[in-house]
């Protein structure tokens, strides 16, 4: 199963700044959605983990991220290999980078993830879906990394919303009662 | 009094219904292993490499089995197919390249079945990923080529013609031409996925608790695999949950849990398949494109000639194929009276699931396509489809087709009356006209088909002259115990199709006793069941062979009981009647009270045997029965034979409306009348009918499995693979007429697969609904998003055309 995916932003950034944050892995690894921690090996690719979760198949996938091209300070190309229980992906994305001026950049980005494996048998109608929301998540952080200060990088927190966190809330107040209920009998 | 003829009720059902049955999953033993099987999620990689270390080391796991341990304690399965089949290495797990998503390529055993899943993550396998084909016309031009070895993917191409073709185009008053034909990749879901036990002895033999359902021939092939007499392998089944052919090839699954009990120290390992793995890679049914079929029609709509071009997609392996190449021809004309044909077929392999001999193995698609093109001919040419049918029917019999089988009997005519009394057809056509009014898509179908039963194995020559097979055969044992009831071993491993109630309503009659006195073993010990190297349950024919191995069986014991009556009676044995005294069953002197019950009988021959005074010693009332058919090895160069003994039929009749706002097919009514000739249970010969009804409405309208371009399956859940339930069978009207097969002693035809009757009935009348549209049904499978993309692009310009002259 392939995804496509493409787009474009600016960013108050100069071009120069951009592009260090896009073509170091280092940097990039944590824009990954739900980033949980990165190993940089000597060929200076990395093993970034990465939260997944479709319906109740939930884990953590290992990626093999790897800076493929780069040329400063116009462009840099991703090439990801990964796996997770019951599938395993392969990810491209590149990223052009254009002068828009007074100091912001216009950034193109497209790219195409391919998912193989049981993953996709079992839940390839959930998939698109969650691969779409999850790259939006992707190239917001990246529009957040790209319009902070040069090479800072803040890794995004998992949003959770107001009725989310009430349910949560809810759950863990049901589960004590619940817990004390049995001590009781 | 006769039992055969009655609806007895099954004997089966009381510890089934109750929850007793034994099902291999149910087996409990302490220190058992549970076995998990790590899949390729690629359809088609090279395996660079398995580092095993962190699943190995991980606390309950008791070993991983890689290809490396494979290639060194296995040889691959004997392929049946010739060159290049032959070339094709299967083996338990891949070895160097996996070539269909969720081709097994480690396995281990631990102490949970959970401990060995997540064992199964901490495997790194490095694939290379490669590209795959999935298309069968793509796959023959060979830019990628699954198995190297072999150097192609056409696993196999033969010709057939029979008759003069080429005249019967001449002479023709229409061609009609249809381009392009599919029918879809389904299977069947027993509610038991595949399971075992596996245990390897210290003393070296292998003993499995499985659900195979054609062990006579999975252990030939087993045995030389794991590298092992046959002797050494012992296969036992209890209940089966349903195999419908699928459960034929699970013995590749066998072997690994067997293996893995070896390399465990012999503890005994469990496998057992999640519904997933069912779908994924236990086995589909055969895919196949028809093209290029040009159909010779005389004036008045008499098919006279048939040319066209198979492409039979059998996935990944070749395992029971090419068999599939020559099987379809038991049908060559289907129920109609051509002569004439020429058949290009060609199977290929594809990186896709190995097919099995799913329910209606080969003949369906035949029969399908059969059934569209006389269909497609009816419409084309303006000839309503009954009388087209009954222009075309056979209706002598025996019938000899053009390749050499016979129909036994039938009566297609009848069958096509019957149904349409039991479906309201003239009522139906009414409201048809009245629908059709109002703009409704309101269609009626017909579709017959042929349940052929008894192969003769001699067929399998045909794909391949050097194979050792030809006939067919079946055994029963029959005992008289030492209480005087009888206690029957079958060879036949049944997965519920009611053999214990048959056979005792067989053996009741022959030996004129109650069922109830007869013990038909459950399931299938090759310990103590003698069987044959045919022995199982597939190919519709325990009614024939099983219940011809009975009758045999009860033919010899009686033989046995009035040799034994006659010495204690001081009587001749011309003299003697089976019949019931005041002590039970009994041998008698006619005109005299003199008599010697059953128990009696089997307490001189077992334990009070001074009595015989060294007389009658190869009296044992322990008797052996081999049936065997009467068939002969056909023609191989000429594809020319009888390769069936007997031919049940089936017509059923639908009427669908499609719904213009969703394009959904709803069936508003559903005959089915069936013909096996004489019914040995009635009521287990409608739960054949209704079973194989809903399959192949479900196979029509719901389930089909669908990869995309990569090899990934997409269908590999109930969500997405949706199964047929009650809440989705239409109320079916069932009928049955009689025609005895003159070819078993019984005059019954085997039964049970039903030929697909559903799937040729459900596309006649989509057809019907649709044809104004503009389209031409050339598909067997109609889920709504289906049937809505074939009215947003009408094809029937593109896909039909014909030459009147």
């Amino acid at each position: 199963m392939a995804i496509k995916f493409d787009g474009e932003f600016t960013v108050a950034t100069p071009r120069e700044d951009a592009y260090a944050v896009l073509s170091e892995t280092q940097k990039f690894a944590p824009l990954l959605p739900s980033y949980q921690s990165h190993e940089l090996k000597e060929d200076g690719s990395a093993v970034v983990k990465i939260k997944v979760g479709v319906g109740k198949i939930r884990g953590t996938a290992k990626v093999n991220l790897k800076l493929e091209e780069s040329e400063a300070p116009i462009s840099a190309r991703y090439a990801g290999k990964g796996s997770v229980m019951g599938g395993v992906f392969n990810l491209v994305a590149t990223f052009e980078l254009e002068d828009a001026g007074q100091g912001e950049t216009h950034v193109k980005w497209q790219g195409e993830l391919v998912m193989f494996g049981k993953l996709v048998s079992m839940a390839g109608g959930m998939i698109k879906p969650i691969a779409k929301r999850d790259i939006g998540r992707m190239i917001e952080a990246i529009q957040a990394a790209l319009s902070g200060e040069a090479g800072v990088v803040a890794v995004p927190e998992p949003r959770v919303s107001p009725v989310a966190k009430l349910l949560a809330l809810w759950k863990k107040l049901v589960s004590l009662v619940r817990g004390l209920v049995r001590k009781q009998k | 009094m006769s039992w055969v003829g009655k609806s007895l009720r099954r004997k089966e059902d009381d510890r089934l219904v109750r929850g007793n049955g034994l099902f291999a999953d149910d087996e409990q033993v302490e220190g058992m292993l549970h076995l998990y099987i790590l899949r390729s999620p690629y359809a088609h990689a090279r395996i660079r490499g398995i580092d095993t270390a962190a699943a190995e080391s991980l606390a309950g796991v008791a070993c991983v089995l890689t290809g490396a341990d494979i290639k060194e304690q296995c040889d691959p399965y004997m392929q049946l197919g010739p060159e290049p089949c032959d070339k094709i290495i299967d083996l338990p797990l891949a070895t160097d390249k996996a070539v269909f998503q969720g081709e097994p390529v480690a396995a281990i055993a631990a102490e949970t079945a959970a401990i060995a899943m997540d064992a199964g993550q901490l495997i790194e396998v490095d694939y290379e990923m490669l590209d795959a084909v999935v298309d069968p016309e793509q796959a023959l031009e060979d830019k990628i080529v699954l198995h190297e070895a072999a150097g192609t993917n056409r696993v196999w191409h033969g010709v057939y013609e029979f008759g003069d073709v080429d005249k019967a185009f001449k002479d023709a008053a229409h061609v009609v031409k249809i381009d392009r034909m599919h029918f879809h990749r389904f299977a069947s879901a027993p509610l038991e996925n595949n399971a075992c036990v596996a245990e390897w002895t210290r003393q070296g033999d292998v003993d499995f608790l499985c659900n195979n359902s054609f062990i006579g021939f999975a252990v030939q092939l087993l045995a030389p695999g794991l590298r092992l007499p046959m002797e050494k392998i012992r296969s036992r089944t209890y209940d089966v949950g349903g195999s419908f052919g699928i459960k034929i090839w699970n013995y590749v699954y066998m072997a690994l849990a067997a293996l893995a009990s070896r390399k465990s120290g012999g503890q005994k390992v469990k496998w057992s398949e999640t519904r997933t793995e069912h779908l994924l890679a236990s086995g589909h049914g055969n895919e196949r494109t028809f093209l290029d079929t040009e159909v010779a029609l005389d004036k008045d709509g008499v098919i006279t000639g048939i040319r066209s071009r198979h492409i039979d997609d059998c996935g990944a392996y070749t395992r029971y194929e090419p068999l599939g190449c020559v099987i379809w021809a038991q049908v060559l004309p289907a129920t109609y009276g051509v002569r004439n044909f020429r058949i290009d077929f060609t199977q290929t392999v594809t990186n896709k699931c190995p097919v099995v001999p799913n329910r209606g193995y080969s003949r369906m698609q035949h029969l399908w396509f059969m059934e569209r093109v006389v269909d497609i001919c009816a419409h084309e040419l303006g000839i309503p489809a009954d009388e087209m049918r009954l222009k075309n029917y056979v209706r002598e019999f025996p019938y000899e087709t053009p390749n050499g089988c016979v129909y036994d009997s039938g009566n297609y005519p009848m069958m096509l009356e019957k149904a349409k009394e039991l479906v309201d057809w003239d009522e139906w056509k009414k409201k048809q006209a009245e629908a059709r009014k109002e703009g409704r898509w309101l269609g009626i179908g017909i579709g017959t088909t042929l349940d052929s039963g008894t192969n003769n194995f001699g067929q399998a020559q045909i794909m391949n002259p050097y194979l050792p097979f030809s006939g067919n055969s079946e055994v029963c044992v029959i005992r008289l115990d030492f209480d005087g009831s009888v206690i029957v071993t079958l060879g036949t491993g049944p997965s519920g199709q009611g053999h214990e109630t048959a056979a005792s309503q067989v053996v009741a009659d022959e030996l004129n006793i109650d069922p109830s006195m007869v013990t038909v073993r459950t399931g299938f010990d090759s310990a103590w069941n003698t069987f044959s190297g045919h022995s199982g349950t597939y190919a519709s024919q325990f009614a024939v062979t099983g219940l011809s191995a009975v009758h045999g069986a009860c033919e010899k014991l009686k033989v046995e009981m009035r040799q034994l009556a006659s010495f204690m009676l001081e009587a001749d044995e011309d003299d003697l009647e089976f019949g019931v005294g005041d002590e039970g069953p009994q041998l008698a002197v006619k005109g005299t009270d003199k008599a010697i019950n059953y128990w009696f009988m089997s307490n001189v021959v077992n334990s009070n045997n001074a009595l015989l005074c060294g007389n009658l010693a190869d009296v044992t009332l322990n008797v052996r029965h081999v049936y065997r058919p009467p068939f002969e090895v056909p023609d191989t160069e000429k594809k020319f034979g009888n390769l069936t003994l007997t031919y049940a039929a089936q017509l059923h009749i639908a009427v669908i409306e499609v719904d213009k706002n969703t394009c959904k097919p709803n069936i508003l009514a559903y005959a089915a009348v069936d013909d096996c000739g004489n019914v040995i249970n009635p009521q287990i010969a409608a739960g054949q009918v209704h079973g194989a009804t809903a399959h192949g409405i479900g196979a029509a309208l719901m389930e089909t499995f669908n990869y995309d371009e990569t090899g990934n399956l997409l269908t590999a859940t109930f969500s997405d693979y949706c199964p047929i339930t009650s809440m989705n069978i239409p109320d079916i009207q069932y009928g049955h007429i009689e025609s005895p097969s003159p070819f078993s002693y019984n005059g019954a035809k085997g039964m049970g697969e039903g030929g697909g009757a559903p799937l040729h009935t459900v596309s006649a009348a989509i057809q019907d609904a649709l044809h104004s549209e503009g389209i031409i049904v050339n598909e067997s499978h109609h889920s709504a998003p289906r049937v809505f993309e074939r009215i947003n692009a009408p094809n029937r310009k593109k896909v039909v055309s014909v030459e009147s002259r």
